[in-house]
């Protein structure tokens, strides 16, 4: 163990002190010091943080800017931002965000972006506070660690323990980077089957089981206090029952007042009971709740009547990022910056210009608009929260410790059983699954883009099994001359499995191409037998309400592509649960159980 | 607050060779945060034209690079400094049959997953290598050492 690890070792002692002690009465008494110790101790450093700042040093503290945790060269103009943004303005955070690399998501490695991260840290006057959405673990915006599936798949795997296992693991692997706050889980409710941007990334429909899992991934976050993240429950009021994706647009939900608070609301009660340490705002208008043309981010009915005062929630209330359309497109970057900081918001997530909105806040409380008190308010809940992380003890990341940590195959292990767990069978007529003769099956799987790895995985695992089947990968690139080429072959073969990729991902509709929904309607009028595999999207089902065999994962990860082979081939039970409803073709709860029929094949 | 713990050679010049200039500042934001100096270069031509100039106690070379490839490079620099400790570094290790005894590095590597981690590990055992012993002091050394030990 290195010397650092040794260090923060020592610094969270504190509770297994009593046990050492025979006296019973001294126990007590540092017991009660173990306990009292960590009130008066925040308090104290927040308080000294906050003498040291001016107007504009607080303001600072609110607003958090991205980075893609790559490595940039120091003479760039990107470099020359961070450091004026870091060490002339002092902001308060960063957020973690993937940028593209030609078509594809680039993801830091581990060690680089703990490496930046320590370089970013030892510029800046306070502490940051480094945040990540990491909304299937850490994987989605580190390369190299452990990867899970998509919240759904969770809720469809029916065990919270596994949930608990994911908040344990993505604590852990975020810490083990220099990332301090989580903005998950997910506490959407989705109920509405049309929703471009929530889909899988929800426990589903049912509110208590959205509130079940919700809970348990904050339980397993802060289980261990040697990696103390803080967790956000989002977004608030609830995102579930939308059909615009907030990306684009401003989305409405039009439940009545009593519908959210059965529905949209529960699992955020839920958090909040579990001390969550955050939430996190929508970019959607509740008219329930304020005007149809404010959203929620905005709104002071939302924030501070209904989260603060109504839902007695004291911890951190963040935005979402404020250079999606639904904010930027109706008011622009300064003005919402004030009007979040007004409506209750604690801090600023990525605005498009964080200057910008630094001057908006700073001239908003020079003239009064928002008091010193507010801002006061606010700007000890982020440094509190910074204590809470143990920023005020350390603040750089061990970097020969991270290799201990991250992708650890036991957890791996776990992470498959979600998938395979997950796995839900709607339909089975005639009795496609398992699959009956590998060898004269044709196997088409169809990506999301020309550029993705999807079916790379699910390709590997059939030639394990049957060297000779015919697997092909399409993708919507394709010409159509190519796809009917595609079609005809798969005619020749005596039964046909087809795992259409569908993820969520913003500015995409949820739905195949045309291309691929010509090959699908014409293998079903076939007549041959064909199983359809949903990677992603459940709802799928919908656009093909004819296909004979249905089987969906909720998750566009490898895992899920493993999973699904070893259904098909029978090597593991089938015992998934459909969490949400398919509107007139599948129920809540839905899901054909089967029992393995053979092992899997020997690991090489 | 924590600091890091302390690079097992502080100051210890490291060469970086890549074509790919995210590559060479990936790993030498890694590099330096454990303390090592690191100098980089992005062609073979200049990574020697540097070494004539600079000290350097461990070369990281990437293997697929225009005009002057890896084992080249190793080939040329092994002339003039044969014990430098030297890590190759490819995407192709496998396809290529790239080992340590067909490059002349003392660790081929492969550009995959987990391989920071691989890196840094290598980096850390070969400047732990011991330092090689002492020459065989001659006879009129001994002789004069035992006569000023005497004085």
């Amino acid at each position: 163990m290195s010397r650092a690890a040794r260090r923060e070792n020592r610094t969270s002692g504190l509770v297994s002190l009593p046990v050492r002690v025979a006296s019973p009465i001294l126990a007590a008494l540092l017991l009660c010091s173990a306990v009292a110790v960590p009130e008066r101790g925040p308090q104290k450093t927040v308080s000294r943080w906050m003498k040291s700042m001016s107007l504009r040093d607080k303001v600072a503290q609110l607003v958090m800017i991205p980075f893609s945790g790559r490595s940039i060269s120091t003479k760039t103009r990107d470099y020359r931002k961070f450091v004026h943004l870091i060490r002339d303005v002092h902001v308060g955070g960063l957020i973690l965000v993937n940028v593209a690399q030609g078509r594809l998501a680039a993801r830091p490695e581990p060690h680089e972006l703990a490496s930046f991260v320590n370089r970013l840290q030892r510029m800046s006057k306070l502490p940051l506070l480094v945040g990540g959405d990491f909304e299937r673990g850490a994987s989605m915006r580190v390369s190299g660690t452990t990867v899970f599936p998509h919240a759904m798949a969770f809720a469809a795997a029916g065990d919270p323990a596994l949930t608990r296992y994911e908040g344990e693991v993505t604590a852990r692997e975020a810490r083990a980077v220099g990332v301090h706050w989580i903005f998950y889980p997910d506490a959407d409710v989705n109920n509405n089957p049309d929703n471009p941007i929530i889909n899988i990334r929800s426990f589903g429909e049912n509110p208590q089981v959205v509130s079940r899992h919700v809970q348990a991934f904050i339980e397993g976050a802060g289980a261990d206090r040697r990696s103390r993240v803080l967790t956000t429950a989002k977004h608030f009021p609830g995102h579930g029952d939308t059909a615009t994706d907030t990306h684009l647009g401003l989305a409405v939900i039009n439940a009545d007042r009593q519908r959210l608070n059965d529905v949209e609301l529960a699992p955020f009660r839920a958090a909040i009971s579990k001390d969550v340490d955050a939430v996190m705002t929508a970019h959607i208008s509740v008219p329930a709740l304020d005007s149809a043309d404010v959203p929620s981010t905005l709104s002071a009915a939302v924030l501070t009547k209904l989260l603060r005062e109504e839902l007695a929630f004291h911890g951190l209330i963040v935005t979402d990022a404020m250079d999606m359309g639904a904010i930027v497109k109706a008011f622009g970057d300064a003005e919402a910056s004030v009007r979040a900081i007004e409506a209750g918001a604690d801090v600023i997530l990525m605005p498009p210009d964080a200057d910008t909105a630094v001057n908006a806040l700073v001239a908003a409380v020079r003239r009064g608009r928002i008091s010193q008190k507010r801002l006061d308010q606010s700007v000890a809940r982020v440094l509190a929260a910074k204590v809470k992380v143990g920023l005020d003890r350390g603040r750089l990341v061990d970097l020969e410790a991270i290799d201990d940590v991250v992708n650890a195959p036991e957890a791996n292990d776990r992470a498959q059983e979600v998938a395979d767990r997950a796995v839900t069978l709607l339909r089975n007529e005639p009795a496609q699954i398992p699959v009956r003769a590998p060898a004269k099956t044709c196997f088409l799987l169809l990506a999301e883009s020309h550029y993705s790895n999807e079916g790379l995985v699910f390709t590997q695992e059939i030639h394990k099994r049957s060297p000779d089947a015919l697997v092909l990968t399409l993708d919507p690139s394709l010409p159509d001359p190519a796809l009917d080429v595609a079609t005809e072959r798969a005619g020749f073969c005596d039964a046909t499995v087809v795992g259409a990729f569908v993820p969520v991902a913003a500015r995409a509709n949820l739905a195949v191409s045309a291309g691929f929904a010509k090959l699908l309607d014409t293998l079903i009028a076939s007549g041959k037998p064909m199983t359809l595999i949903a990677f992603g999207n459940p709802y799928l089902l919908r656009s093909f309400p004819k296909v004979a065999a249905y089987l969906t994962t909720y998750s566009t990860v490898p895992l899920s592509e493993v999973a699904a082979v070893k259904a098909l081939f029978g090597e593991m039970p089938i015992r998934g649960h459909l969490p949400v409803t398919i509107p007139d073709l599948a129920k809540y709860g839905d899901g054909i159980q089967l029992a393995a029929i053979t092992p899997a094949p020997p690991v090489k | 607050m924590k600091t890091l713990p302390a690079p097992v050679h502080p100051g210890a010049m490291i060469l970086l060779v890549d074509d790919n200039p995210h590559g060479l500042i990936a790993r030498r934001t890694v590099l330096e945060e454990l303390g090592y100096r690191v100098r980089i270069c992005e062609s073979g031509a200049e990574a020697l034209e540097l070494f004539g100039t600079q000290p350097v106690d461990l070369l990281i070379t990437d293997f697929r690079m225009p005009n002057m490839d890896g084992v080249e490079l190793i080939t040329r620099i092994r002339q003039v400094r044969a014990d430098l400790p030297i890590i190759l570094l490819s995407g192709f290790v496998e396809p290529l049959g790239l080992t340590e005894q067909s490059t002349g590095a003392d660790v081929v590597l492969s550009k995959s997953a987990g391989e920071v981690g691989f890196l840094l590990r290598s980096v850390r055992r070969l400047l732990n290598r011991q330092p090689p012993r002492k020459p065989v002091e001659s006879e009129s050394a001994v002789q004069a050492k035992k006569a000023r030990n005497a004085g």
